[in-house]
Formats: C-alpha cells, sequence, structure tokens
C-alpha cells in the first residue's frame, strides 16, 4: 500500500518537473492527426532542423553552467555571424571554405561583443536575462549601423550586387547560393525521401563532446561552482567576474558557429532580420525541452528542438484543419513559444518557493512531533 | 616563463587560424565560368560555332551546348578543368579533350569561347575576363528594410 | 626561559576601532602548535572582529585597518586579503557554511585547488583547461577526511547532507590544505546537536595533536572545557580574562562574560502603578522559518502595558519572533491579540491590528531613504492609518502642514539631528535613521510595538535617547512594548520582563531585575 502510494507521488512529481515537455507532448500528440502530414515529411522536415538548430541552442548551456540564465546574449554571436557571411560572400569565397572562413572571421568579432555582454551583465548581477534582451536591441543598433551605413561606404564591399541600389548598406536579402547547404551535403544520406545531413551531425556531435569535456576541466569546474554561489567561489580563489564573462565569450563564440551553420542551410540570409528572434527561438525550445534557468542539458536540447519544432510545423495545418484558416495556427505558435518562455521563468521561481515552504512545513512537522 | 610560453601558443593559434583563413580565401575563391560555344571572328577569319559539345566539370553537372549556347559553370578555386567531348558537324566524329587554365584570383567571371579555343587561336581570344553589369534592373530602388518579427521561421 | 621557542601565534596591542567606535583594545595573547584556545564572549565583545583580523578580511582594511601586531613564527604580518592569510597557513571556517550546494564533498573540499591533468588546449587558453583529475581530488578529499576521524561519503552533494557533515567537510577544506597551522572554528557547533557537536569536539582534538593550533569560538562553554587546553574571555573589546582551561568552570566563565562592572544605573526603575494583568497578545507555538534566526514552538504571553524584553545570543531565533509574527518570514502557530487571531503571513492585517514593528533593518525594511523625513515619518500613518489626510468631496489630498507639523515634533523629541524636516532619510547617521524609525512607528499609535535592535551601531548617546523614548512612550501613551536586543544590559534598564531565547526556544522568561548570571545561563542553556 504505502509502495503504491510512494509509486503515484513520483508519477505526480515528474509530471510537476517535467510539465512544460509533457504540456508539449500533448500538443503535439493532438495536432500531428489533425494536420494530417505524411509522417515521412515530419521526420525529413525534423531531421532538417535539428541539423539546422541543434548546434545554435548547444551555444546556451555554458551560461547556464555558470548561472547567468538563458542568454539572450547568443544574438550578439548571430549577428557576428552574419557579417562573416557578409564579407564572404563578397569575396566570392564557395562552398565549405567560406563556411570556414566566416567562422574565422566572426570569432573576433564575437569575443568582443561577448566580452562587452559580459562586463555589462556583471554589472547587473540577477537580471542577466532581461539584460541580455535589451542589449541586443542595442547591439543591433550598432550591427545596423555597420551593416546598413558603413558597409559599402566605409568598409570597401566590391560586388555591388549585395549593396542596396543606393550603393552602400547591405541588401535585405543576401543571396548565400554558393554556399547553400555546403556542409549538409558533404556526406549527406537518402534514406528514400529523407535526407541525413552526416557531416552537420557530425559537428553537432562534436559540440555535444566539447560541452562534455568541457565540464569535467578546471574552467568548467569553475562556472559551476560561480554559476550556485558566487560568494563562496570568491572566497575560495575562483575570480568570479572573469569566469562569467569568459562563459558570455564562449556562448557567443559559439552562437556565431551555430548561426553560419543555420543560415548555410537556409540558403539565404535575411540582413536586418535573421538574428532578431534567434535568441527567443532557441530559448523556448530549450524550455520545451524541459531545462529550466539554472539547469540544462544536451538531452534537453534534442528534445526541445523536436517538440517544439514538431510544434512548428503541424500548428498551421491543424489549425487550419480545425477552423479553416491557417492563420489561426501561425498565430497559435507564436503565442505558444511566448507563453513557453512566460511559463517556464514563473515556475522557476514557483519551483524556488515551493522548496522555501518545504523548510516551513518540516519545521512545523519537527514542532509537532517534538509535542507527542 | 610559463606566461611567456602561453603567450607563445596563443600567437601560434591565431597564425594558424589566420593561415587557415587565407588558405580558405585562396582553395575556395569561386570563379563563374561562361563557355560559349559562338562563332567568332578573328583577323578577318571566321571561327564557325560546333554543333554540339558536351562538357562536364569538377562539382557541376555535366552539360550540353549546341550552336550559340553559353552554359554556365561554377569553379572553385583557381584551376578550371573543362573535360569536353566536342561534334563539329552532324556527321563528323566527336573529339575528346581537356581543357585546363588558370583562372587569375581577381577575376569573378570569365568567359570560353570553344571554337577559338579548338582553334588554336591567342588566349587573349577564347579566355577573357567577364566584366558583370551592375544590375540595373533591380533598381526597385526603395528595397524596404523590414523589421519584421518571425520572418526566418 | 627567554630562549623559548617562538609561538606560532602572538597577538600584541592588538586594537580596532569602526569609525571612532572602540571595539578591540589592547588585546595580547600567544599560542603554541597544538593548542585548543576556547574564545568566549558576549555578542558584540570583539571575538569576530578580532577573529577577521586575524583572517585578514577586508572588512578590516577597508574600515581604517588595526593598531597592533600579529606574528606568526616570529615574522610579523599584515594580511592585505584572506588569500593571504591563507598562504600563511590560516583557515576559517565562518559561522554560516561555504559551500556550493551543488557539488559533492571532494568538489567542495578541493574548490579551487584541484589536482588536474594536463591537456594540450591548456598551452592556449590558459591552466583552466586543464582536466580534472578526479581519482588524485578523491584521494585528497579522503585523506582530509579521516585526518578528522570522522566518515564522510566522499561523493555525497552538500545538500543532501545532515549539517554536522556539512561542517565536517568545510572543516576538511581547511585540512586539506598542505600548510594549515591554525585553525579558526567560529561557532561551529551552533548547528549541530549534542551527538554531532562531541564528534565535532573529538575530531578537534584529532587535529591539535598533528600538531595545528585551533581557535575554537562558542557559546556552549562546556565544549571549551571538554576541548580546550587554554580559555579566552572577552568583554568589551578587552581580554577579562586569559586562563588555562582546567583551572575553571562554567559558572566562572559565565560571570567573566557577563559581569559588568556593576553598573550605576541598575535599574532605577519604579515598578509600573497602573499596570493591569490583561494579556494583550498571546502567542502559541510559534514556528519561523527565517535564515539564521529559526524560530521553534515558542509560546508566549505579553501582557497590556508593559515593556518585554527579549534578548538571547546572536543566531537563536530572538529576532525570528517578531519578524515571523509580523509576516515577514514564513511562519506558523497561532497569535492572538485580544482574543482574536490575527493570521500569520500577512503583513498588512497585522498593521490593521494596530501593531507596528521597528526593523532591525534599517535601510531594507525600515526607510525609505530617497525620501524626506516628513515622507518617511507620515507614510505608514497614511497608507495604514488614514491619517494626515483631508478629504475635499471624493478627492483625498494629503494634508501637509499636519505632516510637517507631527514630524516637527519627532524631530524635536528625539532630538534627532537635520536640516529640516524635508531632508533625505539617507543623509542622516545611522543613529538618526534609527530614530526616524522609530518616530515613524510613533506616529502609528500602535497599541503594540514591536522594537528589533533599536541600539544597535549607535553611539552610547543616541542609545540612552532611544531607549528613554522607547520607555517614555510606554508610560505616557500606555502602549505595550516588546524589545528585541542582544544586549542584556540594555533591556534590563528598560524593560520589565525579559524572555530569553536560546536555540529557537524560549529558555526563561525572569522579571528585568534577576541577576546577569541567570541570564547568562538562561543564554547558554539550550544553544543548538
Amino acid at each position: 500500500m504505502k509502495l503504491l502510494k510512494n509509486n503515484s507521488f513520483n508519477i505526480l512529481t515528474f509530471f510537476k518537473d517535467n510539465s512544460v515537455p509533457v504540456m508539449f507532448v500533448l500538443i503535439c500528440a493532438v495536432c500531428i492527426p489533425v494536420a494530417g502530414f505524411p509522417l515521412q515529411y515530419l521526420l525529413s522536415e525534423i531531421i532538417t532542423r535539428i541539423g539546422r538548430n541543434a548546434f545554435l541552442i548547444l551555444a546556451l548551456l555554458i551560461p547556464i553552467m555558470a548561472g547567468m540564465g538563458l542568454n539572450f546574449g547568443m544574438t550578439l554571436g548571430a549577428m557576428a555571424g552574419e557579417i562573416g557571411l557578409i564579407f564572404v560572400c563578397d569575396w566570392r569565397i564557395y562552398g565549405i571554405p567560406g563556411i570556414v572562413l566566416a567562422m574565422i572571421i566572426s570569432i573576433p568579432i564575437s569575443v568582443l561583443l561577448g566580452w562587452l555582454c559580459g562586463t555589462i551583465m556583471n554589472m547587473a548581477k540577477g537580471r542577466e536575462m532581461i539584460t541580455g534582451y535589451i542589449m541586443n536591441y542595442f547591439i543591433n543598433g550598432i550591427y545596423q549601423l555597420i551593416v546598413l551605413f558603413c558597409m559599402g561606404s566605409i568598409i570597401p564591399i566590391k560586388h555591388s550586387d549585395i549593396l542596396l541600389p543606393r550603393g552602400y548598406g547591405i541588401r535585405v536579402t543576401v543571396d548565400l547560393i554558393n554556399m547553400r547547404q555546403s556542409l549538409d551535403n558533404l556526406i549527406a544520406v537518402r534514406i528514400g525521401m529523407i535526407k541525413i545531413p552526416v557531416f552537420t551531425f557530425i559537428l553537432i556531435a562534436l559540440m555535444c563532446l566539447f560541452i562534455v569535456w568541457f565540464r569535467k576541466t578546471k574552467l568548467g569546474q569553475d562556472m559551476r561552482a560561480v554559476g550556485q554561489d558566487m560568494e563562496v567561489a570568491r572566497a575560495t580563489g575562483i575570480t568570479v567576474e572573469r569566469t562569467r564573462i569568459i562563459s558570455i565569450i564562449m556562448s557567443t563564440v559559439l552562437a556565431g558557429f551555430g548561426m553560419i551553420i543555420y543560415l548555410q542551410n537556409i540558403g539565404s540570409l535575411t540582413t536586418y532580420t535573421a538574428h532578431s528572434q534567434i535568441g527567443m527561438f532557441c530559448i523556448a525550445a530549450l524550455l520545451v525541452g524541459g531545462a529550466s534557468v539554472d539547469k540544462a542539458s544536451i538531452g534537453n536540447v534534442f528534445l526541445g528542438v523536436i517538440l517544439f519544432h514538431l510544434m512548428f510545423i503541424v500548428a498551421p495545418n491543424a489549425g487550419a484543419a480545425i477552423t479553416g484558416d491557417s492563420m489561426i495556427g501561425e498565430y497559435f505558435r507564436v503565442f505558444v513559444s511566448y507563453g513557453v518562455i512566460t511559463v517556464a521563468l514563473a515556475m522557476y521561481e514557483a519551483k524556488k518557493r515551493r522548496a522555501k515552504s518545504l523548510a516551513g512545513r518540516k519545521l512545523a512537522q519537527a514542532q509537532k512531533e517534538e509535542a507527542k | 616563463m610559463r606566461v611567456k610560453r602561453q603567450t607563445l601558443f596563443i600567437v601560434g593559434a591565431v597564425l594558424l587560424l589566420v593561415g587557415i583563413a587565407v588558405l580558405m580565401v585562396i582553395i575556395g575563391r569561386g570563379h563563374i565560368v561562361y563557355v560559349d560555344n559562338k562563332t567568332v571572328e578573328y583577323n578577318g577569319n571566321e571561327y564557325k560555332a560546333y554543333n554540339l559539345v558536351e562538357l562536364s566539370a569538377k562539382g557541376n553537372d555535366p552539360q550540353e551546348a549546341f550552336a550559340r549556347d553559353r552554359i554556365l559553370f561554377k569553379c572553385v578555386g583557381q584551376s578550371l578543368k573543362i573535360e569536353y567531348e566536342a561534334t563539329k558537324k552532324q556527321s563528323s566524329s566527336p573529339e575528346k579533350g581537356i581543357i585546363n587554365k588558370k583562372i587569375p584570383f581577381s577575376w569573378d567571371a570569365v568567359v570560353v569561347n570553344l571554337p577559338a579555343y579548338f582553334a588554336g587561336l591567342p588566349e587573349e581570344v577564347w579566355f577573357t575576363e567577364f566584366i558583370q553589369e551592375p544590375p540595373a534592373d533591380k533598381s526597385s530602388s526603395n528595397e524596404e528594410i523590414v523589421f519584421d518579427e518571425f520572418t526566418a521561421f | 626561559m627567554t630562549e623559548k621557542k617562538v609561538p606560532l601565534l602572538e597577538v600584541r596591542n592588538v586594537s580596532k576601532d569602526f569609525f571612532g567606535n572602540k571595539v578591540l583594545n589592547d588585546i595580547n595573547f600567544t599560542m603554541e602548535e597544538g593548542d585548543v584556545l576556547g574564545l568566549v564572549g558576549e555578542n558584540g565583545a570583539g571575538k569576530s572582529t578580532l577573529m577577521k583580523i586575524l583572517f585578514g578580511m577586508d572588512v578590516i582594511r577597508e574600515t581604517g585597518g588595526y593598531g597592533g601586531e600579529v606574528i606568526i613564527n616570529g615574522n610579523v604580518v599584515k594580511f592585505v586579503s584572506s588569500f593571504d592569510a591563507l598562504e600563511s597557513g590560516i583557515g576559517m571556517v565562518h559561522q554560516e557554511f561555504s559551500l556550493i550546494p551543488g557539488f559533492t564533498a571532494t568538489e567542495n573540499i578541493l574548490l579551487n585547488r584541484e589536482p588536474q591533468k594536463y591537456n594540450v588546449i591548456s598551452e592556449i587558453f590558459g591552466k583552466r583547461l586543464n582536466t580534472l583529475n578526479r581519482s588524485s581530488m578523491k584521494e585528497k578529499a579522503e585523506d582530509a577526511i579521516s585526518k578528522l576521524g570522522v566518515k564522510i561519503d566522499s561523493d555525497m552533494v552538500i545538500n543532501r547532507m545532515p549539517v554536522a557533515h556539512k561542517q565536517f567537510t568545510e572543516i576538511a577544506r581547511e585540512l586539506s590544505k598542505d600548510n594549515m597551522k591554525l585553525l579558526i572554528l567560529d561557532e561551529p557547533t551552533d548547528v549541530l546537536t549534542e551527538k554531532e557537536a562531541e564528534t565535532l569536539l573529538e575530531s578537534i582534538g584529532t587535529v591539535a595533536k598533528r600538531g595545528i593550533a585551533v581557535i575554537f569560538i562558542t557559546h556552549r562553554l562546556h565544549e571549551i572545557l571538554s576541548v580546550c587546553n587554554k580559555v579566552i574571555v572577552m568583554r568589551d573589546g578587552l581580554i577579562v580574562k586569559d586562563v588555562p582551561a582546567k583551572e575553571t568552570n562554567v559558572e566562572e566563565i559565565t560571570k567573566w562574560m557577563v559581569g559588568r562592572k556593576v553598573k550605576e544605573q541598575e535599574t532605577k526603575r519604579e515598578s509600573d502603578p497602573d499596570k493591569s494583568n490583561k494579556t494583550i497578545m498571546s502567542v502559541k507555538n510559534l514556528w519561523v522559518d527565517m535564515p539564521g534566526e529559526t524560530v521553534r514552538n515558542v509560546s508566549l504571553d505579553i501582557t497590556e502595558g508593559e515593556i518585554l524584553g527579549i534578548g538571547g545570543l546572536a543566531g537563536q531565533g530572538k529576532l525570528g519572533i517578531p519578524n515571523g509574527i509580523m509576516g515577514l518570514y514564513e511562519a506558523g502557530g497561532k497569535v492572538i491579540l485580544k482574543g482574536k487571531e490575527i493570521p500569520l503571513n500577512s503583513p498588512r492585517q497585522c498593521l490593521d491590528a494596530n501593531i507596528a514593528f521597528v526593523s532591525e533593518d534599517r535601510r531594507g525594511v525600515g526607510l525609505l531613504l530617497d525620501e524626506t523625513l516628513e515622507w518617511n515619518i507620515a507614510f505608514p500613518a497614511m497608507q495604514i492609518k488614514n491619517k494626515f489626510l483631508k478629504k475635499y468631496g471624493p478627492i483625498t489630498w494629503r494634508d501637509e502642514k499636519a505632516i510637517e507639523k507631527v514630524t516637527e515634533k519627532y524631530v524635536e523629541e528625539l532630538q534627532i539631528k537635520c536640516t529640516g524636516t524635508k531632508q533625505n532619510a539617507k543623509e542622516l547617521s545611522g543613529g538618526n535613521q534609527q530614530k526616524i524609525c522609530l518616530a515613524k512607528a510613533f506616529a502609528l499609535e500602535p497599541g503594540l510595538l514591536f522594537v528589533s535592535e533599536p541600539t544597535r551601531g549607535i553611539d552610547v548617546g543616541a542609545k540612552a535617547l532611544v531607549l528613554d523614548a522607547l520607555r517614555r512612550f510606554n508610560r505616557e501613551k500606555g502602549v505595550t512594548v516588546v524589545m528585541i536586543s542582544s544586549e542584556l544590559e540594555e533591556l534590563r534598564s528598560v524593560c520589565d520582563r525579559i524572555a530569553i531565547v536560546s536555540g529557537g526556544k524560549i529558555s526563561g522568561i525572569l522579571p528585568a531585575t534577576e541577576s546577569s548570571e541567570k541570564f547568562g545561563m538562561l543564554m547558554v542553556s539550550n544553544v543548538r
């Protein structure tokens, strides 16, 4: 009897602790049959999207480890990656060399932006997320200044076909046709209709290995220590501020790479908008995967990509099937992704409070027992 | 001492990255190759276009160029290598061969004129830089910069 | 005799003041290897400050350094930061745990001193990218734990550990340092049960036998006698006694600790003639989850018109009682005011029930620092009691004149030093800010007033004024006052009765006229 009770309790806590992924599994379970996509199509879409997004989302893990929450600052890395791609595009470097070159160009820019972001976040400890989010808008302004006004006028751009007709500023869309899916196609395996971009997956696997390895390093250990208790870490001589900045820089650089992988899959760069929602979507996906502000694993990343994008694929059609209007589905998926972030953040606080009131209840319990 | 050693390694790593970058620029430089099967005039002589030329180059699908055709190849790196199988007239037997040529680094696009090449004319006749006209047509000048969320998804 | 070997630690003429407020005066003592020194004294006696000096903590340097010399192995040392102190072999275990909750014992013991394995990447990015050598870490940690002579699972995560094991982990961390010579333990047994404390004491003995000197601060006097070979008693920034542990006993130490030079002001209070014996508030089985000030199962009756003191050592739970009743921290139990039950965890209801609270946290809870004195004093009264408001038709206005008048009244009464009633609260000194807090509570004209640490951090003159104001408020307005203070003498001079809190519980309530020794015994009775 007691065992039974214990068991049911465990299931309950499982649902409580994983309510967001469970909720998404339910949404997908309802929407998939309604949307009526063939399984093959869904599978191929999901595989494409894992290849496209996983690397970016993995870049989020390092700041979480360092206790800096969900890093909206990754958008800065995305901008750096885009700048790299613009140059490569102008210099007419094709294929894999182009992608490698874009990555190399993005590194110094990412480091600089990451350092800036980390420094500012150190001034706003405990409010890293909102600080990072607002900083995006600010850095986006600088990005626009560089790309919209400096490129072609101060920064030489040779080829006018990527410039706006007025002679300076980059076009709204830059065609990446010469790099399009060159990573994905390097070792591509086809099973029926489904294309598996093996090489991209290898890169993602390497990134996972890197994160696993990084956790074992001294720096990784320091980051975990800083993430859990800054004061204790400081007292043992860990340079807290520096460690936090390093974690943001790493995340930014990796996000830059991730953005390049993302864009080579898409095949074109929407110069002024590609990065604007990338942080939001990666964070939403990670949260859907069951991560929280202070804890995220590689497993969360993959579960998140699958569930979140499954919802994204099926929602418009499901919406259309149910209401006869695909707009409803499109509205729904946007609404849900913002909702997820809000709920996940609120739940994080609620969980903390629950733990706190648990301490109180324990005290009351002890008192009762004493009275007996 | 230790710090010095690390600095050395950092400089090394940066140099390595720069080296890779330079290498990428060299091996990744892409050129567009237009292959023309068109009649040319040189020194008062006319060199007729071939009836059909089958062409193949690395990284591109094989293509067929009939008379007056212009076909497009992409060439990554500076060495251009095109295999061809040319038939001068409908009846004649095809001649096979390989065009091997270095493309200057700074050229974005080149034009290869096949009849001129087959006739063994000087290089400046069959291998010329192609200067792209700025796409004047695309002067739908007010390309608006839209700050639209979610378009990328 | 003169050619005795240099002592491990010599403290010579050390003194320290915080902005003119002398807290340490001419401290001298020496320690040899393997000595266990028991350091006792009331709160504010200067124990912690002395330890902070020894450990080179930043506060000391930031507040102007200290006088005198600290000599280790014959060398005068001047620590710039606690890392210097660590370097010279001094380790300190602080009162509050300094452990990473999600790390295992091993990880905590070797935090930031982990043995590492070389890898190539670290050549570029620095040594921090070496991987940790887990097996060597475990070895070292277990070695340190075995030095303590206890059994702890080195792979257990800290927040799953019982408190005692956390404490041991912290001590093991200090012991794992190779050059450890002097270990300072600041009230390590405070959080432990009797049994756990015993094990800890044994471990201290084991450690001392290895030639490490230990300074042991505690409120549990019998512990000192069982493990130390030397006892130093501090009071008011002075060492009042430095004796071998064998030659003394608990009663004697208590007397030295509390026994002030018999104060001339010794309660010249007339007992109140018209004091009714009605109970105004009755607290039953209260528990409060206030970090560091946990309250367990407190039952207490407060009589109308009295001044009730609540005293006790720091961290024993005296602050938790008012904070719990007022709903600032999670609490449970029953609070009955004049026959009506007041719901807990709801500050507003308490305020509506005409209870006021002057918090010990002046800057956090007490004051609107960026507002004027007027605003500070009148705001709560306006919010809660709708005072100082005028009504013209449907619109309510602040009555600026009345606000100014009442502020002026209190400024005068409490002798608040300010440039005017429109000055900002943050520009005042600590003592005057405290007075503003009081004025604020007075302006509410409450039926029951809780005052928490009203004299903390203010000078002697201001202290007398504040206490006097409280007394007058009680006598003239008939307000029941509950005053919480760590200074026993202060309580005795103001209160009618004093409840002593120890280990989260009330260990006894005595009339203020009772002797200091009796209070002292209560204070340490069930310290936990």
